[in-house]
């Protein structure tokens, strides 16, 4: 048929006509049982995780910034137990959705991973019947926060072997579908959540009469300065972030002493995939001792060693380790713009 | 040619995987498992015998310079009405194959064909061509699909060989992929092709 302009409008228009036609009518076949199969597969999620059960009912609680889907069932009318839809954003391959399943005493029953991304036969394994994860979670009961932890960290739980970033997300899920039981059963008092920025915050912080806070921006990404001082300035300790990381946010608490150079770092937050990554989370690490005898303001030298710099980097981790000077150097811009501010207000009250 | 030749020549003289070199994507991304392959593979047939179908039907009204969208359009309804199918009334297979059944709207095998054979012969070779690649595809992400599931996992369409402890995992992930993909392709070459 020949290309003219009415015969390419008419054919396109009456070929998009009928597509979408048929597309309709599937979809209009198929709606209710595609409804009817994700029914199914939240109850068979509901049943896997509980005790025998006659009716639930669905609350949803926002931690974290996430929906997390209480279920109270019930049989006869008396809670036999609370199946939890708990999420978690720290997976190797992005998000994971589990349900976990509570007694009434909030001991994990089972759990059930609906969704996740994982690498195949390595973090997957967190989906089979018996595994290492699951029989950890029903041992430990997290409702000890500190037992409740991997024991590469400190904690009493079991790992996955060349699994550790699923495990620790895993876990996490779990941690916060316990605090969504704790809300919405009553049972027990949820416990309490360490914000590790807080932490690492006050661990840097020196001794001082005063602390001043000041809340800025650099480059549209907010950062908080603490000011310690007694007459003079004592030191200072800047939570700043990144959003150059390789997977998400990085945010580091650096600490400063009067003359602006840096003291320590304390890595507060950091959902990078790469294990190597992690080594910037140790005491003592190549970014580290970069940073403290580099000083942002030099420009020249505050480089990477590949790009005619003096600064270290985890080898193969390189976006990590940018990502990672990137969130010191906008410490230091931070306590730039402070002091300016200082000096600015000063001013006026001497006059 | 008859009408067998027509099959025949899809599954192994121009295999879409092993000699045409075409739809590595989904290849490499859901071949981690015999059944993922055998889905895959199946899907991306089905689409593609209905898209030749119709391709066939309908070239004679399609003008020439609008012929890609026109293509275009019949083959993402047939990938979305799969989909919908598929998440319908197998929802384990839809879960497993998840990103991949959308992109088989841009499978270069589908509107390759649909160029290359259905505007050019009628409803009834177009359709057999269809399956042929179409057996052709799935046969080979199959086939790539048990491999790798035996070589990383121990196991083969879900059953287990009682040996997962021994396998190296490196063959379930992506250079695995790459790796098994190429010893096949070497190994078509030389011995069937001819």
């Amino acid at each position: 048929m020949k290309s003219t302009l009415f015969n390419m409008v008419a054919v396109l228009f009456t070929i998009t006509l009928i597509a979408s036609a048929a597309v309709g009518g599937v979809y209009v076949l198929t709606e209710g049982e595609i409804k009817q199969q994700e029914e199914n597969a939240k109850t068979e999620a509901l049943k896997n995780v509980l005790p025998q059960f006659d009716s639930s009912e669905a609350t949803v609680v926002a931690l974290d910034g996430m929906d997390i889907t209480v279920n109270e069932a019930k049989a006869d009318g008396t809670i036999v137990g609370y199946a939890v839809e708990t999420r978690t954003k720290n997976g190797f391959g992005g998000e994971i959705v589990m349900m976990v399943g509570f007694d009434n005493d909030g001991n994990v029953l089972n759990v059930n991973v609906l969704k996740q991304a994982e690498t195949p036969g390595l973090g997957t394994k967190m989906c089979d019947e018996d595994n290492p994860l699951l029989a950890s979670a029903k041992a430990v009961s997290p409702a000890d926060a500190a037992k409740f932890q991997v024991k590469k960290d400190g904690g009493e739980l079991d790992a996955l072997t060349a699994a550790t970033i699923s495990t620790r997300a895993y876990y996490d899920a779990i941690s916060r579908a316990y605090r969504a039981f704790c809300e919405v059963s009553g049972v027990a008092e949820a416990p309490e959540v360490v914000d590790p920025m807080a932490e690492a915050v006050k661990a840097l912080l020196p001794e001082a009469v005063t602390v001043e806070v000041v809340e800025l921006k650099v480059d549209e990404l907010p950062v908080k300065v603490h000011i310690a001082k007694n007459d003079a300035v004592v030191g200072y300790v800047v939570e700043s972030q990144t959003d150059k990381g390789y997977a998400g946010t990085i945010r580091l608490a650096v600490a400063f002493d009067a003359e602006a150079n840096v003291l320590n770092v304390k890595v507060a937050e950091l959902h990078e995939s790469l294990e190597e990554a992690f080594e910037m989370c140790a005491e003592e690490n190549p970014l580290l001792s970069s940073v403290k005898s580099v000083s942002p303001a030099n420009t020249e030298a505050y480089r990477l060693k590949s790009d005619g710099g003096e600064l270290d980097a985890l080898s193969g981790a390189t976006v990590s380790t940018m990502a990672y000077y990137d969130a010191v150097a906008r410490a230091y811009r931070a306590l730039e713009i402070a002091n300016e501010g200082f000096a600015a207000q000063k001013g006026g009250v001497n006059e | 040619m008859n009408k067998l030749q027509l099959i025949w020549k899809g599954i192994i003289k121009e295999n879409p995987v092993f000699v045409l070199v075409l739809g590595m994507c989904p290849t490499l991304g859901t071949t981690t498992s015999a059944i993922n392959g055998l889905g895959m593979g199946a899907a991306t047939m089905a689409v593609l015998i209905m898209s030749n179908l119709v391709v066939s039907l309908i070239k004679n009204f399609i003008p020439d310079k609008v012929r890609i969208p026109a293509f275009i359009v019949v083959i993402a309804s047939f990938v979305t009405m799969i989909q919908l199918l598929m998440q319908a009334y197998m929802p384990p297979l839809y879960e497993a194959l998840g990103l991949f059944i959308p992109l088989i709207v841009v499978n270069c095998i589908i509107l390759g064909r649909a160029e290359a054979f259905a505007s050019k012969n009628g409803p009834i070779d177009s359709m057999l061509d269809g399956l042929g690649i179409g057996l052709g595809f799935t046969f080979a992400l199959t086939l790539i699909g048990a491999i790798r599931e035996i070589l990383g996992g121990g196991a083969v369409f879900g059953i287990d060989l009682g040996i997962t402890n021994y396998m190296p995992l490196v063959f379930v992930l992506a250079p695995g992929g790459f790796i098994v993909l190429g010893y096949l392709m070497a190994l078509f070459n030389k011995y069937l092709k001819k």
